[in-house]
């Protein structure tokens, strides 16, 4: 309402002077303004005692904090999260340089062009009854039909810099790719019966993941990132590249990003939790990852592309594959885990196999792990699943529909199903 | 056509001004006396037909104009409209009584029932035990299913992936994810509405209706004194509260058919019980708040979506600990109470919500039961319940023990397992289990000779038939922005505290000009939502004096219900609403001379 001289007599005036009593009450602490001139040599008096007044200290008021400003007002050497030495923290973030980044950290390789045979050529050999209709329904509810209405994220408008920005009511996109993947992930799930997989395959929702790594030359690098969603089964991947392939990787470089470390835009952080968590203990008879499904907002277009879809799956693969091999009683058999990283449209698919859980040194780079072993990861580019969809001219409109975005993923579900795929165990 | 033009929808102001004037009432009955009588005359008729002699006191006239107003509502084709036609007399929402699922109170079921016109039965229908050989057939494939999924969730899965305050949310909502993907992956081959059907994950779940036959309270009776036209006896009447259901099932599983009524018409199951006593009906006095807020009636999906009727409802117990923590010693006495409200109040809300997803609403009485399946459970303690949804129009006339109303079965609570460690799942209740499938395997069809959308017009959808662009786009954007309830950019009107005291309660300022909203007797809470004022027009622009609405400086001017309105043929282009309104124009005209 407007702010008129009657309505501040009549309301606010009282206000202003119940204020200031309070107000008056507060006082300043100089506590590190003496700490300050003392440590550069001056010399500070007390003015009650230079003038010899009396005065009497007021009882400072205690001001009240926002929630958690106490914590971080504790020491930091009290406070359970801090360590001495700092790390390096990845939470699923950009990556400055993208995929080659996440190759360099994670002393990865790219093999080729697309996933490995034994992936491609599980696709198209099975299909679901009605499969365009329920995919198409599957997207239409996602994104358009959910009557979740929400006030989303500010979208800036650099033609309107200056005016009020709109503020847009919609779907949120943590719940729309949530529900796009586990409908998808539902409808591969359908294979699983004819297959004889039902008892074989778990999903679990939004597990934590974190793995921590020591480089040779004592730093520290913690990756933890949630999936939105994470397909266990009951045996692990069969390895796609033989053991010859893992030796002659040895003579092959990660990529070198020289001058720049491949630590750069990294947070380095004294208050992390250092530990490896995997989805699942040990003990649980599904404790292999078999697929990754990574979202990622898409409503802030720049920062999300190919590239850094692959960043993404290159780093939170690479914590679940140590993970695995970290559970493993001996040294066994590569770590093999898959992974389907969207932003809600596009849809980039990855298998990565771990042979080695060394990484780089953030000074030395690609140097310190010259002549070792070295991971290997199939990805294709990323493929839109549509091209809109969303209400257009007052209807509903999906337009763009790729079919062959979902066989893809049977395809990525299917490994491992198959008998051709099941791995040796013995 | 100018004086049609010159009408406004809001019947209710004209008659206001009539009344002023001392026009009687009378005029706007359904049937007017000039043309029956014109059309005996053209007979030649020795027998003469006179029109039936109407009730003219004011609650008879106003009972007319709610019928004439249902009837508005069940003739509009598309459920857009409706939902909106529902919301168009508050243009700040209703001020409605606030139900959740998750706020129960001590003795709530029996309030819940008289809200709801709902009969609780501790049974099972019989339907179910027709499909126990499939049950039997896929009961040990779930089982191991069911244990790997306990063994992961509640032993395998580490402690520190757990926020603690959410603890239980979040291990309920898992286990209730996955035993829904586990059915649907395992029965869908052979249930081809398991097949067809949807999972949505915490969806919005939204229900409005009026209960009728709540005692009016101090300030209303109060009011009414000083109403002259409500005789003294009527000052007393039940009122009708509009009741907003808001709530958020961990996962709610639809189909594009409904599920086969449970019992069948005239069945003693389908009647009401005995009602509450009047001084136990009002909401406030169950600490349910009330609230300003559109009314909703949503199924979790818009219109559009294919699939509207609910097949199973998913709902976790959380709200259990905060009722224990209330009413601590009580609690335990109380609990089955606390589930029978939840699961009746979530399965009419389901109910009613698919209903108006289908062209029914609050005020449309149904051509057909609809049935809804609710599972309360946290993983180890389950509740499983069925809804029939056989009336609305109860909800709108006095409660009566006997009357038809609907119904709702609940079982006693079941515990699915003893104990989950390492080793295994200890003391599996296959019971449990069975239940679960025979909700997923009862099968949905076409109700046989009745269409399922009778109130919708297929050809004159929104989509479709609304040719111009800009009506289409804007009504759904209307429709959304209505429906998200949220804030409006301006604030209501509001009487400021030194207004209350200086010109309200005391008239200190008789020689300032009354200029404030209150002080024209125009208020907020009344203003309907196609209230349009048009922008301002310099006097040096405006020309031939014709209403804002039509002569729009550019699209931005036209009002969305006006324009739909005038697509549609609204009351305003009756014939006879026209004719009586011409009279009167005529009659104000000549009394102007």
């Amino acid at each position: 309402m407007r702010f008129t001289p009657v309505l501040h007599k009549h309301l606010l005036g009282r206000w202003y002077n119940d204020m200031w009593k309070q107000k008056k009450r507060v006082t300043v602490d100089n506590r590190k303004l003496k700490q300050a001139l003392e440590a550069n040599g001056k010399t500070v008096y007390d003015a009650a005692k230079l003038f010899g007044v009396q005065w009497e200290d007021r009882e400072p008021r205690v001001m009240e904090t926002a929630v958690g400003a106490e914590a971080a007002l504790v020491e930091p050497a009290r406070r359970p999260e801090h360590h001495q030495t700092a790390a390096f923290v990845y939470q699923g973030k950009n990556l400055l340089l993208g995929q080659r980044q996440a190759q360099a950290l994670t002393n990865t390789i790219q093999v080729g062009e697309g996933l490995p045979e034994q992936v491609t050529a599980l696709e198209g050999l099975e299909r679901i009854r009605n499969q365009d209709e329920l995919v198409t329904d599957v997207i239409k509810t996602s994104l358009m039909f959910d009557a979740t209405q929400e006030k989303l994220s500010k979208v800036i408008d650099v033609t309107r810099l200056g005016l009020p920005q709109p503020v847009q009511y919609g779907v949120p996109e943590l719940r729309s790719n949530r529900s796009l993947l586990s409908g998808l992930l539902s409808l591969c799930e359908r294979l699983a019966v004819r297959l004889d997989g039902f008892q074989s395959r778990l999903t679990l929702y939004r597990p934590l993941l974190s793995a921590t790594h020591v480089t040779s030359d004592g730093h520290r690098l913690l990756v933890s990132r949630r999936p939105e969603l994470a397909l266990m089964a009951d045996r692990p991947l069969p390895a796609p590249a033989p053991a010859q392939a893992v030796e002659a990787s040895r003579a092959a470089a990660a990529p070198q990003l020289e001058p720049v470390s491949p630590f750069v835009h990294l947070h380095s952080v004294h208050d992390y939790q250092w530990r490896d968590v995997a989805p699942v203990s040990a003990g649980c008879r599904h404790r292999y990852v078999h697929t990754l499904f990574l979202a990622w907002n898409g409503r802030i277009k720049k920062w999300v592309d190919d590239d850094q879809l692959g960043a993404l799956s290159v780093m939170s693969m690479h914590a679940a594959a140590v993970n695995m091999a970290r559970q493993q009683a001996g040294p066994g058999r590569p770590a093999v885990v898959q992974c389907v990283a969207t932003d809600g449209r596009l849809f980039k698919r990855s298998v990565l196999q771990l042979n080695t859980q060394a990484v780089p040194d953030p000074t030395s780079g690609e140097v310190s792990t010259r002549h070792q072993l070295k991971n290997l990861l199939w990805t294709e580019p990323a493929t839109p699943l549509y091209e809109r969809c969303a209400y257009t001219d007052g209807r509903p409109l999906l337009a763009g529909y790729n079919a062959e975005v979902f066989n893809r993923l049977l395809a990525l579900y299917m490994n491992g199903l198959l008998a051709r795929t099941v791995p040796d165990l013995n | 056509m100018a004086a049609s033009m010159a009408v406004t929808c809001r019947s209710s102001a004209l008659r206001l001004n009539l009344l002023k004037k001392g026009i009687n009432s009378r005029c706007f009955a359904t049937t007017s006396s000039s043309n029956n009588v014109s059309d005996v005359k053209q007979a030649g008729e020795t027998e003469a037909e006179y029109p039936p002699v109407l009730d003219t006191s004011f609650k008879a006239t106003k009972d007319r104009e709610t019928q004439q107003w249902h009837k508005l509502i069940q003739s509009l084709p598309t459920v857009q409209e409706k939902q909106l036609e529902l919301n168009m007399s508050r243009y700040y929402g209703h001020w409605a009584c606030q139900l959740s699922p998750h706020d129960v109170h001590y003795n709530h079921a029996e309030f819940i029932q008289f809200a709801t016109r709902t009969n609780v039965v501790e049974a099972w229908p019989n339907v179910y035990s027709t499909l126990d050989d499939e049950v039997n057939k896929f009961l040990p494939v779930l089982k191991k299913k069911v244990e790997d999924i306990f063994l992961l969730e509640l032993c395998h899965r580490p402690k520190v992936d757990r926020v603690e305050s959410r603890q239980q949310k979040e291990t309920s909502d898992n286990i209730i994810w996955a035993i829904n993907h586990a059915l649907v992956s395992l029965l869908s081959d052979q249930a081809d509405h398991i097949a067809d059907s949807q999972s949505d994950l915490s969806p919005r779940l939204e229900a409005f209706w009026w209960l009728s036959d709540v005692p009016a309270d101090s300030r209303q009776r109060h009011v009414r004194s000083f109403r002259r036209h409500i005789p003294e006896e009527e000052r007393n009447d039940p009122v009708s509260r509009p009741v907003q259901f808001v709530g958020q099932p961990a996962l709610l599983v639809r189909g594009r058919l409904p599920l086969p009524a449970l019992a069948g018409q005239g069945d003693p199951v389908g009647h009401q019980p005995p009602p509450l006593e009047m001084d136990s009906r009002e909401p406030r006095t169950r600490q349910c708040a009330y609230k300003f807020r559109h009314g909703t009636n949503i199924p979790g999906v818009w219109p559009e979506d294919g699939r509207q009727f609910g097949l199973v409802n998913w709902l976790t117990r959380e709200h259990l600990v905060r009722h224990a923590t209330k009413y601590g010693q009580h609690a335990a006495a109380d609990r089955p109470d606390a589930l029978r409200a939840q699961a009746c109040l979530s399965g009419f809300a389901s109910c009613l919500s698919q209903a108006c997803g289908v062209g029914f609403s609050p005020l449309t009485e149904l051509t057909y039961p609809l049935t809804t399946q609710t599972v309360i459970t946290d993983g180890r303690t389950w509740t499983f319940s069925a809804f029939q949804l056989n009336t609305t129009g109860a909800l709108l006339t006095p409660a009566e023990h006997g009357a038809p109303g609907n119904t709702c079965w609940v079982l006693p609570e079941m515990q699915l397992y003893q104990n989950v460690t390492e080793k295994g799942v200890e003391g599996l209740n296959e019971e449990v289990l069975k239940r679960l499938l025979q909700l997923y395997l009862l099968p949905t069809g076409d109700r046989d000779g009745i269409e399922l959308r009778p109130y919708l017009d297929p050809e004159r959808s929104l989509v479709d038939a609304v040719e111009d662009d800009w009506l289409r786009t804007k009504y759904l954007q209307t429709y959304f922005h209505i429906m998200s309830c949220r804030p409006r950019s301006r604030l209501k009107d509001e009487v400021y505290m030194w207004e209350k005291i200086y010109k309200v309660q005391f008239q200190t300022r008789p020689m300032e000009a009354r200029k404030r909203f209150f002080e024209l007797n125009k208020y907020p809470d009344m203003r309907r939502l196609d209230d349009f004022y048009p922008g301002y027009i310099p006097r040096a622009l405006r020309q031939n004096f014709v209403p804002a609405r039509f002569k729009a400086a550019s699209k931005h001017e036209k009002n969305v219900f006006h324009e739909m309105g005038r697509l549609r043929g609204h009351r305003n282009t009756d014939p006879k609403f026209l004719q009586e309104l011409q009279e009167l124009e005529s009659w104000r005209d000549e009394k102007d001379k």
